[in-house]
């Protein structure tokens, strides 16, 4: 009686099922997705401002990326955002600064910038976050237009400015993305820097007049190489920028990601870059480089263009268990899904068919994030939008300054919608957004976002769909590599479905995010098997049976 | 295929007909040894009564190079052409057109988009303004609406080549593979010389895993239109996927010398995006000026179409088409020394095409400049020794000018190529005419 009744029931979903889907295979269901803004109970108020004084230098336009993390290892995310300054012949009074929210649970957010010794008044632009001392405490490195600075993490609620003690300052450049990862496996993470172009105010003087009604932009200036620096484990770094290959090729780089590409258990890393061919470094496993974006697949679009590109997340959006990339782009680009292909390391641009880009192609897109936002076991995606320039709607007719963001629904068959405009008041509201993070900041298994906005407000965006999918958030510590594990792979079997995720590091647009690793599982509530692939040269493996769904659970190395 | 593109080759093989009419008509094509003939009398001597150059002055100063104008000022001039033309022909959809195309140069989408409308309501199936609107809409991210714009053309019967290209596109934009594939692979048939359409096909067989054929689409998209970054690019990744790696990294090498040719704004005056704004808006201002060109000569308002024309040819003088649509025009005014100026001009331009040369001749010898005509014809068969149209166009030449030796000695190499009754038959009428003038056959 019992299995002929599951039968009946499993008949009537499956026709429900198909009867749910429109014709060309498009759920007619409206999605659970639902960000609701919280900013102002959450006390993230942050402004950030661009700097100028109306010249349009390209600085301006940048805004700036944030990180997420829990910089007090209380178990909760805490959000540094970063802030602009004065440029030629500005003032802002107060001068403006970078802050740091500190989580005190519930989305609630105090401002601690100061008792951080977070108050950094440079022109910032890139930020992440790791453990680079292996002390147990997230340390934060941050780009600047000028030279950039490493927090070191005290462990006592404060940070450190070590950049001189370290060497990174890198000189005195227009950063861009960064990203800690362990370039030879040697268990310490390395820094990798991302540069943007040779940026002078005379020459953009000089070139403004004929520039109008756009203002110069990054082909006007040379682009920077990037730069890399090896950790030497004594708290100083080494410029290997040379003997890496990192410095062989130069482009104007925004954001960054660190991860395994290709599958050969070392670190690559993928660069974005605004109208120039995309940058893949890929490691030999020894901290030696070789850029291979071209015969990668991830150079350019699916119609052969270099697209203004501006951020990349990494995540398995089709489910085949490789590690695809989303890079946001200029407007009347599509952003571009690279699908990574099987074994992996080659890539196809397959955003058009993949309707990814559909609705953010009129715009011009920054941050964005690949998670399962309803959790329901597949990767959807957050984009950024709004134009760089104040006058975008006259130039530009079909898009703004000001856009809402987008949200795309990830319906399988590396298919997406947009469900933006059913997905909360909060997807409606038009601003020019830049960086975002994504992490569960109210620790309810869902995945939230902040949002910063270029000179404008910040935006703190909470996840409240109410569809009762269950998930599983992973902290991962290793022991024989880098603390962090950054370049671990995790599978998550369960009920004959597999998920996949890499720790990754330096996200978005010039931005970071997600060091714990968010899992959706739609109704189960039962994992089998927890795998995970350890970084380093020893390739360990932890396997965990039966985990209960809708946890956060830390897994250390060897334990 | 775009309205414009259609008026200009509507306005080339109208120009090409007539001027093969006046080739057909005047000098060469008469009965030789007619009595009505206009250039052999009765008793067998020339019409055309001196070879002393008689070319007629020329009123036009034709530019060879480039024109170099300031952004505003030729954006003032695309908008004051738009005027004219909706002004000057408001009841003809195509002034609407051009219109439209102004606009949407100019970012003015929204006028753009009621032009087009207005085109279309003139005359709806006019395919021009459809390909418009659907690149409108595809820059707004309205793929589905874009599609369904592109559609019509077809159901009004347009097919060329660049409406299977944007209809692949905007299916492409939607997700639908399979009707991508299906819209490429038909243009490709009906177009297999459109190197656009071979690559576009290239691209999207690559998305469905027909690599083998992908790469072979892509290597004759490049043998019919050349290196580009993007073919390369896309053929490298296709290479790569086959597990070609070292034809991959050959192709990548050349595409890094071509990038490296490319040009790059570092270090000069100008804003990059003031370049290649500046490049985009003039090769958007000949198409403009050349279709507003072919609009007056439809309309038979030839002074007008000659200064757009003109105009076209300011913004680009490489360009074949607008030449000969301007001889045409010419021609129509009886403006004969600056069709011959333009004639001169389109044979550089075209140098291996013998009917420009005959169509110098021809016109030379209407004004009664025998030393251009046959010089004119010397050099075609200097290049083609072997053409036809040239052999038979200087036997008459030489006939009309009463130099039958010349006329038996190039109608004997024609009779080498060809020996079919008509040819015969021109044989035999040089003869007959040569036996008149008292110069029998040897």
């Amino acid at each position: 009686m019992t299995k002929c009744l599951f039968f009946v029931v499993s008949m009537i979903a499956m026709v429900l099922s198909f009867w749910l889907r429109s014709g060309d295979g498009e759920p007619t269901h409206p999605s659970t997705i639902q960000f609701t803004d919280v900013t102002e109970s959450s006390k993230i108020l942050f402004r950030h401002h661009d700097g100028g004084v109306g010249e349009r230098f390209l600085p301006e336009h940048m805004g700036a990326g944030l990180c997420s993390f829990d910089a007090d290892n209380d178990g909760l995310i805490d959000v540094y955002l970063l802030n602009g300054a004065p440029l030629l012949g500005a003032k802002i009074n107060p001068p403006p600064s970078n802050q740091f929210f500190r989580n005190v649970g519930d989305f609630q957010f105090r401002n601690f910038t100061v008792p951080s010794g977070l108050q950094d008044h440079s022109y910032s632009l890139g930020v992440t976050a790791a453990d680079f001392d292996n002390d147990g405490f997230q340390d934060l490195y941050v780009s600047n237009f000028g030279k950039n600075c490493l927090f070191k993490n005290s462990g006592d609620g404060t940070f450190e400015d070590v950049t001189q003690i370290a060497g990174v300052a890198d000189g005195d450049k227009f950063g861009a993305g960064v990203t800690f990862l362990d370039v030879d496996g040697d268990g310490l993470l390395d820094l990798f820097v991302g540069n943007y172009v040779n940026f002078s105010f005379e020459r953009h003087r000089q070139l403004a007049p004929s520039a109008h009604p756009y203002s110069p932009g990054p082909k006007d200036y040379a682009p920077t190489p990037d730069t890399l620096f090896r950790n030497n484990g004594d708290g100083t770094f080494s410029d290997i920028s040379k003997q890496s290959g990192i410095s062989s090729v130069a482009g104007p780089s925004m954001g960054v990601v660190a991860g395994d590409f290709d599958f050969d258990q070392d670190c690559d890393i993928f660069v974005a870059c605004d109208g120039a061919p995309n940058l893949l470094y890929v490691n030999n496993g020894k901290g030696e480089f070789t850029e291979e974006a071209i015969l990668a697949g991830v150079a350019i679009d699916s119609r052969g263009i270099a697209n203004g590109s501006m951020g990349v997340d990494s995540a398995d959006l089709n489910g085949d268990g490789l590690a695809d990339l989303l890079v946001t782009s200029y407007s009347q680009q599509q952003p571009e899904f690279f699908r990574n292909l099987s074994p992996g390391g080659i890539f196809e641009d397959y955003s058009r068919l993949s309707r990814i880009g559909t609705e953010v192609y009129p715009h011009v897109n920054w941050g964005v994030g690949t998670f399962d936002f309803d959790s329901d076991g597949d990767i959807d995606a957050f984009i950024c939008n709004g134009h760089l320039l104040e006058n975008a709607k006259e130039i530009e007719p079909q898009t703004d300054f000001g856009v809402p963001n987008t949200v795309m629904e990830n319906i399988g068959n590396t298919k997406f919608r947009s469900v933006t405009a059913n997905s909360g008041e909060a997807l409606r509201q038009a601003r020019s957004s830049r960086g975002a993070a994504f992490d569960d900041f109210d620790a309810d298994g869902r995945i939230d976002a902040v949002i910063l906005n270029c000179d404008s407000e910040a935006q703190a965006l909470r996840n409240s769909n109410q569809n009762g999918n269950s998930w599983l958030i992973l902290d991962l510590v290793s022991t024989s590599a880098n603390r962090d594990a950054i370049g671990a792979k995790v599978w998550v079997h369960s009920n004959g479905k597999k998920l996949y995720l890499e720790r990754i590091n330096g996200r978005g647009y010039q931005s970071h995010y997600g060091k714990r690793l968010h899992f959706g599982l739609g109704q189960l509530k039962k994992i089998d098997r927890i795998e995970v692939l350890w970084p380093g040269t020893q390739h360990f493996h932890t396997v965990i049976e039966n985990v209960s769904a809708n946890q956060i659970k830390t897994i250390v190395e060897g334990l | 295929m775009s309205k414009l593109v259609k008026i200009v080759l509507t306005g080339v093989l109208v120009a090409a007909a007539i001027i093969g009419v006046v080739v057909v008509i005047t000098p060469f094509s008469d009965e030789v040894t007619s009595r009505d003939s206009s250039q052999v009398s009765d008793n067998g001597s020339p019409l055309v009564p001196s070879l002393a150059p008689k070319r007629p002055p020329t009123t036009l100063d034709l530019p060879k190079v480039r024109l170099v104008k300031e952004t505003k000022a030729l954006q003032e001039e695309l908008r004051e052409a738009a005027r004219v033309m909706t002004e000057t022909f408001p009841e003809d959809s195509g002034s609407w057109h051009l219109a439209a195309q102004v606009e949407s140069e100019l970012s003015q989408s929204a006028k753009a988009e009621e032009y087009w409308g207005r085109s279309l309501e003139l005359k709806p199936r006019h395919f021009g303004p459809y390909l418009g609107l659907a690149e409108l809409l595809t820059s707004k991210g309205q793929f589905q609406d874009a599609t369904q714009v592109l559609q019509k053309v077809f159901e009004l019967g347009g097919s060329t080549g660049e409406v299977y290209l944007k209809l692949g596109e905007a299916y492409e934009n939607q997700g639908m593979l399979k009707e991508s594939l299906e819209a490429l692979t038909t243009g490709v048939k009906l177009f297999p010389q459109e190197s656009r359409l071979l690559y576009g096909l290239g691209r999207l067989q690559a998305q469905s895993e027909q690599l083998s054929e992908a790469e072979e689409n892509l290597k004759r998209a490049i043998a019919l239109g050349g290196e580009s970054k993007q073919t390369l690019s896309t053929l490298a990744g296709v290479l790569m996927r086959l597990e070609k790696r070292d034809e991959a990294i050959t192709v990548r090498e050349r595409l890094k010398e071509i990038s490296n040719q490319a040009s790059s704004a570092t270090g000069q005056g100008e804003s990059a995006f003031q370049l290649a704004y500046d490049a985009a808006l003039s090769i958007a201002a000949f198409r403009i000026f050349e279709g507003c060109g072919n609009l007056c000569y439809q309309q038979r308002r030839y002074p007008l179409a000659e200064k757009y024309l003109v105009r076209a040819i300011g913004q680009d003088p490489s360009v074949s088409s607008v030449w000969i649509a301007l001889s045409e025009v010419l021609l129509h005014q009886s403006k004969y020394g600056d069709v011959i100026q333009v004639l001169e001009q389109i044979n550089v331009l075209e140098p291996k095409n013998m009917i420009h040369r005959v169509n110098l001749a021809s016109i030379a010898l209407k004004v009664g400049d025998v030393r251009l005509a046959e010089s004119a014809l010397d050099e075609a068969l200097k290049i083609d020794p072997n053409s036809e149209l040239v052999l038979v166009t200087l036997t008459k030449l030489h006939a009309a000018v009463g130099n039958f030796d010349k006329a038996k000695e190039a109608v004997a190499m024609l009779m080498k190529l060809n020996s079919s009754p008509d040819v015969l038959q021109l044989k035999d009428r040089i003869e007959k005419a040569a036996n008149q003038a008292g110069t029998p056959s040897s």
